[in-house]
C-alpha cells in the first residue's frame, strides 16, 4: 500500500551532519542568502541542505527538489532535480527524517526563492529564501 | 547529576532516511549572435525583443523535448554581437537536450531564411504559427539578418 507523506518540517541549512546512532544536527540554519559585496549576479551557492522530518508516508516514493523564483508576475521555475526513490515502509507512525543536499546552485538575481520538495511530482513541503544583493 | 526517579525518560525515535545528494550545476548553451551591422541605439529595444524571441522559442523547443524549459543565466552585448547563456531548467538528460538544440539550430543557420516554407494565405500562417513549435522557433532565427553559433559549456 503506497500513501504520501505529510511533512511536518522542511528546513533549509548551511550543513547536515549525523553520527553513528544516527543522530542528526542541522548546521546553521538558512532564511537569508546575501551577495557579497565583491561579487555580482549569477551567484553561486557551493551547498545547501534540505531537512524534512516526514510521517504518514506508505511504500515506495520519488523525491525531488523544485528551485522557484516567486518574486515574478508568475513562478518562474530555475531548476529541478532528478527524483530519488526512498521506502518509508508500512507503518505510518513512524517519522523518517530525510536529509538531502544540493551542490553548485546558481542564483540569477535577488529575489524571492522557493524551494518545493515534490513527491511524486506533488509539492508536499516549502521553504522560502530571500536572496539579497547589497547594492 | 543523579536522574530525576520521578518522571519517565524520553526519547525522539526517527528513522534516518538515506541522503540525497543533487548537483546543480547543469551544462549552458552558450549563444553568440552576430549582426551583420552595427545596431544603432533607436533599434536597441526591437533587437532586443527579437533576442527575447529567439529565448523563448528556444525553451519552448526544449520543452517539446521533455524538459521544462531554458533560462538565461548570462548575457553580453557590444555593437555587432550579443552574446547569452542558457541554462536547461531540468536536471536528468540536460545535456541530451541541449545537444538536440544545437542540432536544430545549426540545421535552421544553414537552411537559411530564403528556403524556409513559405506561402498560403495569412490564415494558414497563423495556423502554423500557433500549431508549431518548430515553426515558431524557425521564425524566431529568421526575424534576423544575424549568424548564430552555438556551443554548449559545463
Amino acid at each position: 500500500m503506497n500513501e504520501q507523506p505529510i511533512a511536518r518540517h522542511f528546513v533549509a541549512c548551511a550543513d547536515i551532519q549525523s553520527n553513528p546512532e544516527r543522530r542528526v544536527t542541522l548546521v546553521d540554519l538558512i532564511h537569508i542568502i546575501r551577495v557579497r559585496k565583491e561579487e555580482e549576479f549569477p551567484c553561486l551557492v557551493p551547498t545547501i541542505c534540505f531537512y524534512a522530518l516526514l510521517t504518514n508516508g506508505r511504500g515506495e516514493h520519488t523525491f525531488a527538489i523544485s528551485v522557484v523564483l516567486t518574486a515574478e508576475a508568475e513562478d518562474l521555475e530555475t531548476f529541478r532535480s532528478h527524483s530519488v526513490r526512498r521506502d518509508l515502509g508500512q507503518d505510518p507512525l513512524v517519522l523518517h527524517g530525510f536529509p538531502m543536499r544540493l551542490n553548485s546552485l546558481r542564483l540569477g538575481r535577488p529575489g524571492q526563492y522557493e524551494f518545493r520538495l515534490l513527491c511524486d511530482e506533488l509539492i508536499i513541503a516549502t521553504e522560502s529564501i530571500e536572496v539579497r544583493s547589497t547594492s | 547529576m543523579t536522574p530525576n526517579r520521578k518522571y519517565g525518560a524520553i526519547e525522539t525515535p526517527i528513522h534516518l532516511l538515506e541522503m540525497a545528494t543533487f548537483d546543480c550545476a547543469l551544462p549552458e548553451l552558450v549563444l553568440t549572435l552576430r549582426m551583420s551591422s552595427p545596431t544603432t541605439q533607436l533599434a536597441f529595444e526591437h533587437l532586443a525583443l527579437d533576442v527575447y524571441h529567439l529565448v523563448v522559442a528556444l525553451s519552448d523547443y526544449e520543452k517539446t523535448l521533455g524538459g521544462r524549459g531554458l533560462r538565461l543565466v548570462e548575457k553580453a552585448a557590444d555593437d555587432t554581437t550579443i552574446t547569452l547563456h542558457v541554462v536547461p531548467v531540468l536536471e536528468p538528460e540536460a545535456l541530451e537536450r541541449l545537444q538536440r538544440l544545437v542540432e536544430l539550430l545549426n540545421n535552421a543557420t544553414q537552411n537559411g531564411p530564403a528556403q524556409h516554407q513559405t506561402g498560403g494565405s495569412l490564415r494558414e500562417a497563423l495556423e502554423r504559427t500557433a500549431s508549431s513549435v518548430r515553426e515558431r522557433f524557425r521564425l524566431a532565427v529568421a526575424r534576423r539578418d544575424w549568424k548564430i553559433e552555438c556551443q554548449i559549456a559545463d
